[in-house]
């Protein structure tokens, strides 16, 4: 058996890798619930996110412009593939949505992998993440409490705009009645644009984080989409909420598991999700509506 | 103010509107009449850009406005009150109207709406699936007022709401009549779109049937029993 | 216009005659200093996996992300049956890693078919997952976990004196070669058969499927295992070839090149995948030769395939195949009706003849029937009973529930109390399939095609259900050779007008011919009770004219109930009316009572003093 410290400590683990997840995920959830659009290609956003971290720490250590940066080239990418692709796909069957965004998601990954090769890049943590906390049972890494920190905080900041803002409130009336949005004088399909972006922007920004932490390459996005996916479906498809419970549920799943038998942690989830759509197919926030 | 010609409008492939006309002249009440699946909503989310019409033309104010997205002619001053009332559900009764007011440059105040109506002040709180019908329908109308448009279009505004709550909206369409905007209103309650109207148009299966004063109207049972009614002849139209 | 039987037997096997041309003259026109033959071989292996998930994607619209599951199942059973020593016939082992395939898809397909769309992708998604970390981690010590399983043994044919051992490139080649083209001889057979019929249908518009008779669940679980049959096949295939299981056949790359090459190469076609495959992997080759473009291969891949998905939506495949004929897909050669090559025509669709199932009363009683929605009551202890013959109308003002009322008669909606008799023998738990083979069947308010198929495909969807029972696994007979499918699918084109327009895409119908194929799929059927709803809706009055006149025609022989605002269309056809109102029944009667009803009018006219619903 584990100790109370390993526990704990995995615990802990879970907990910062679920506040991440939950970030990736309210981003899949936002798009999805807004604009019925299933987005293969979240898995790619976020890694593109990471390799932006990769380039911008290793070129002026600053993690702050990291994040700006990779949100930033988030919105391009985004406005890109909305205007471009997205837009004409949201009244194609989801079928059609998967397909095309999963060659979108090939080819972004695809494209980092010409510029970067397949080689895995280390992003340093940045000086103020470096150490480690005594929690008196446990010893933890510093950069690990801060991820709670810094994904937690724009989580709340995600949340504050969606449902604090106009902007949210459009986006939540969009999510419920769109065609009512737009005879209320609101062009709908410029906040279609507006939500896809955010949606990418949070994958990105979670990448830039989660960066230092991880082997950077140009793959690394699927395991993320798919447990992403996972924790939407746990959560309940479009609901914001939902994704964050979910998220620290995978999360903690995730770092549970482990702590017994870590060949187990990926099987645990896909357990809970296939039980959980037996036993309540809408998840655990999911409203009646699309999907 | 409103100027709709021989407008031809489908749902998919089915052809719903069959050269339709009317005229709407400022601050008038115009009713839009016929049974069900005569063509009367779909007429209305022609001119509110909902559907775009494939042949014909609508002018507003002097505009056309028949390639336009719905919520440019919403900017434009033209409001339409859906039927099945479409009230965000998640969303609280005054975040439906500040929502609404978004994009108006002059809004009324949400407290001229709340005095308008105490009832949804009492209810300002409270989340759109949580009112009543008659409430909901209320906050519809509100949610129209607040962008204080030119031409106001009304859905079957009384569908379904107790005799009540009826009167209550009645008399306050009636004074919204007397204040100005223009009214193009669509009911099922006939005697209530009659006793508000200044001029009726009747759509039997798409086309333009019958145009002229509630007074012609009652003047011409057969037309009613024939277009509105049950008790129709047996010959085919 | 028809050939001899020769010239037609010859066009029914073109496809395959070519593919086992292509496949015999295809080693002699390769550069094998250009290429290995290798190359051709895992085309035909994915080419093999394709052929399943084309029959489940492309005919059944069912998007698995997990095909890799039944991949690696197939290829790990099989190596290590053989690597291990438990086996030693390599066709036996092959047998036992496809049925170990097949027992996994009902697994999965259990589980997974329950959903649709995004939910049965990731469901599917899940297992391969899943599939993959079992492989990995739990049951390493057979599978070799990270390893894979080296040493397949080639398998050989052993008759006494006669001893042929397929071990070199050339020989599996032959040996796929032959697996391949079998594969795809059996895939032809089962799209061409009432199955594949079925199938098509259940992508287009499941619900219809379901409505007209045929037993959607069974169907999808067939298809799914199928899939999962191909592909544990070329799974089992691709150790032998390699002499070396890889673990990654688990992984989701592999189901996503599946996908990948199936879109390319075109859902539908059934040789799709092999082409997808074929662009895929002489991309790869050719593009590493290019220097600078060698890296951006994939990419190059993944820009053709969101193209194909945005424009070209049968693939490279499809686009060839509309090419050398054009209107006909591969999917629409279905047309070359049995009966028109000789047999007569029914002159006209007569009423069925069904037998009288008791010495009931009625032919259809509804006792008490009630449903809500959110504690709403959309219909509150309606009953009424329909005398066998008999055309009665439902009416009523908008919400009155009357499509509520015919969804609840058409087993659409489960009653939440009360009780449906048809010809006094309770239907009331059957589901919609079941009353459909029971002897209902409803046309519906929105037109409910299949968009896709042209007309004769529609009607005959539609009677195959009737003719063959709700679920039956024929797949060596071709749809329209069914004698009495055809029967009835001629005699409806005749009816409905629609003769000339057999061949023609629903797309290409006027919506007055759209409305009277509704209608038409609801009678192939050939149901004892007819249910309309709003027959007449956004008609123009000649259209209404020639439905009316339909409707008049088919009353003879036949029970029908049917939802109308036309009144005038109403007062003209029903023997009996019936009015809801808020769900109730508000009045019953011959249409003289019904218009001169005071309440009818004032429900209908509407009024201030109406009663209150709060």
């Amino acid at each position: 058996m584990p100790s109370l410290g390993q526990f704990l400590s995995q615990a802990f683990n879970g907990f910062a890798f679920g506040t991440l997840l939950a970030l990736i995920s309210s981003g899949l959830t936002i798009i999805f619930g807004t604009l019925g659009l299933v987005n293969f290609a979240h898995g790619a956003m976020f890694m593109v996110g990471a390799f932006t971290a990769f380039v911008v720490l290793s070129q002026w250590h600053s993690f702050i412009a990291a994040l700006f940066l990779g949100a930033a080239v988030l919105l391009v990418l985004a406005v890109g593939l909305e205007r471009g692709v997205i837009r004409f796909y949201y009244n194609r069957p989801p079928e059609d949505q998967l397909l095309v965004t999963f060659g979108l998601s090939v080819m972004l990954v695809e494209a980092v992998r010409a510029l970067f090769g397949s080689l895995s890049q280390r992003v340093p943590i940045p000086q103020w993440g470096e150490g480690i906390v005594n929690f008196g049972l446990f010893y933890y890494p510093l950069y690990r409490v801060e991820i709670i920190g810094i994904a937690g905080a724009l989580l709340l900041g995600l949340y504050s705009v969606l449902y604090h803002t106009s902007l949210g409130l459009v986006v939540r009336a969009g999510i419920e009645d769109p065609t009512m949005v737009g005879l209320l004088g609101i062009p709908v399909r410029r906040m279609f644009l507006i939500v896809f972006a955010v949606g990418a922007m949070a994958a990105g920004v979670a990448g830039v984080i989660y960066a230092p932490l991880a082997a950077v390459i140009p793959d690394m996005g699927t395991p993320f989409l798919v447990e992403a996916f996972v924790v939407v479906v746990i959560g309940g498809l479009g609901s914001f909420g939902g994704a964050v419970v979910g998220g620290l549920i995978v999360g903690e799943l995730l770092s549970l598991t482990s702590l017994f038998d870590p060949a187990y942690s990926q099987a645990a989830i896909y357990a809970v999700m296939t039980l959980i759509l037996v036993v309540r197919p809408r998840g655990l926030f999911g409203a009646e509506g699309r999907a | 103010m409103l100027e709709v010609d021989r407008i031809n409008s489908f749902y998919g492939d089915s052809h719903v509107l069959f050269d339709v006309s009317m005229k709407v002249r400022a601050h008038e009440v115009v009713a839009l009449l016929g049974r069900n699946g005569a063509g009367k909503t779909t007429t209305l989310k022609t001119i509110a850009g909902v559907i775009r019409p494939r042949s014909g033309t609508i002018h507003f104010a002097g505009e056309p406005i028949h390639r336009l997205a719905s919520h440019a002619i919403a900017r434009l001053g033209l409001q339409l009150v859906p039927e099945e009332r479409r009230i965000f559900a998640t969303l609280t009764a005054e975040e439906n109207l500040r929502l609404a007011a978004l994009t108006v440059p002059d809004p009324w105040p949400v407290e001229r709406i709340f005095d308008t109506f105490p009832r949804l002040a009492e209810r300002r709180r409270a989340r759109g699936g949580h009112l009543s019908g008659g409430e909901q329908q209320m906050l519809a109308i509100a949610r129209a007022l607040i962008r204080s448009p030119k031409l106001i279009l009304l859905d079957e505004p009384f569908e379904g709401l107790a005799p009540v709550i009826v009167e209550d909206l009645l008399s306050l369409c009636q004074r919204l009549a007397e204040a100005g905007p223009t009214i193009v209103i669509v009911e099922q309650n006939v005697r209530a779109a009659l006793s508000l109207a200044q001029r009726v148009y009747i759509l039997n299966n798409g086309h333009n049937v019958f145009e002229g004063t509630p007074r012609s109207l009652h003047d011409n049972p057969e037309v009613m029993s024939r277009y509105i009614g049950v008790g129709a002849e047996e010959e085919a139209i | 216009m028809r050939g001899s039987p020769a010239r037609l037997a010859l066009a029914r096997w073109t496809p395959e005659i070519l593919l086992a041309l292509a496949l015999a003259a295809l080693p002699f026109g390769f550069d094998a200093a250009l290429h290995s033959v290798n190359l051709l071989t895992r085309i035909l292996l994915w080419g093999l996996f394709g052929l399943g998930f084309d029959l489940l994607f492309g005919y059944a619209g069912l998007f698995s992300f997990g095909q890799s599951a039944f991949y690696g199942a197939g290829g790990f059973t099989t190596a290590f049956l053989l690597t291990s020593g438990v086996l030693s016939n390599v066709w036996l082992a092959i047998l036992i890693g496809v049925a170990a395939a097949a027992v996994y898809g009902v697994v999965v397909g259990f589980f997974s078919l329950r959903r649709t769309g995004l939910y049965f992708a990731m469901i599917t998604l899940a297992f391969g997952e899943l599939s993959y970390f079992f492989e990995n981690s739990p049951l390493s010590a057979w599978t070799g976990g990270e390893n894979g399983l080296p040493g397949v043994p080639y398998p050989a044919i052993n008759l006494g004196p006669i001893h042929f051992a397929f071990s070199g490139s050339w020989r599996i080649y032959e040996l796929v070669a032959a697996f391949f083209f079998f594969g795809y001889v059996f895939a032809r057979f089962v799209a061409r058969s009432p199955v594949g019929s079925v199938l098509v249908a259940i992508r287009l518009n499941p619900a219809r499927t379901a409505a007209l008779g045929h037993r959607v669940a069974g169907y999808k679980l067939a298809v799914f295992v199928l899939a999962a049959i191909y592909a544990g096949l070329a799974g089992a295939l691709l150790g032998i070839f390699q002499s070396y299981m890889p673990p990654d056949a688990f992984s989701l790359n592999t189901s996503g090149q599946l996908v990948f090459q199936t879109v390319i190469g075109g859902m539908g076609t059934l040789i799709g995948p092999a082409i997808g495959a074929a662009v895929w992997l002489f991309l790869r080759t050719g593009l590493q030769q290019i220097p600078y473009l060698s890296v951006l291969w994939k990419f190059i891949l993944g820009a053709i395939f969101v193209l194909i998905v945005s424009l070209l939506r049968k693939g490279i495949g499809g686009a060839v195949l509309s090419l050398l004929k054009p209107r006909r897909w591969a999917l629409a050669r279905l047309d070359r009706g049995v009966l028109a090559a000789g047999e007569a025509v029914a002159p006209r669709f007569e009423a069925p003849t069904q037998p009288r199932r008791g010495s009931a009363e009625f032919a259809l009683e509804a006792r008490r029937v009630s449903k809500s929605y959110g504690g709403v009551r959309a219909v509150s202890d309606v009953s009424f009973a329909v005398p066998e013959g008999e055309l009665y109308a439902v009416i009523g003002p908008n919400g009155a529930g009357k499509s509520t009322f015919l969804r609840l008669l058409s087993g659409e909606e489960p009653l939440a109390a009360g009780k449906i008799l048809l010809y006094g023998s309770d239907i009331t738990g059957q589901d919609v399939t079941r009353r459909n083979q029971s002897g209902i069947a409803k046309s519906y308010q929105i037109n409910q095609l299949f968009v896709e198929l042209s007309v004769g495909q529609n009607l005959r969807v539609a009677a195959l259900a009737r003719q063959r029972g709700a679920l039956r696994f024929d797949v060596f007979r071709a749809a329209d050779s069914i004698a009495s499918v055809e029967r009835v699918v001629g005699a409806l084109l005749d009816e409905l007008g629609l003769r000339e327009r057999a061949d023609h895409p629903v797309r290409e119908l006027t919506h007055g011919e759209k409305r009277r194929l509704e209608l038409g799929l609801a009678l192939a059927s050939l149901p004892s009770l007819l249910l309309l709803d709003e027959p007449l809706a956004g008609l123009s009055a000649t259209e209404r004219q020639e439905i009316r006149e339909l409707i008049g025609r088919l009353r003879k022989g036949r029970t029908i109930v049917l939802v109308e605002h036309d009144m005038d269309a109403v007062f003209a056809l029903a023997t009996r009316i019936v009015v809801l109102r808020e769900g109730s029944l508000l009045a019953e009667g011959i249409p003289e009572q019904i218009r001169r009803d005071r309440r009818v009018r004032e429900a209908y006219l509407g009024g201030v003093k109406a009663p209150a619903n709060a």
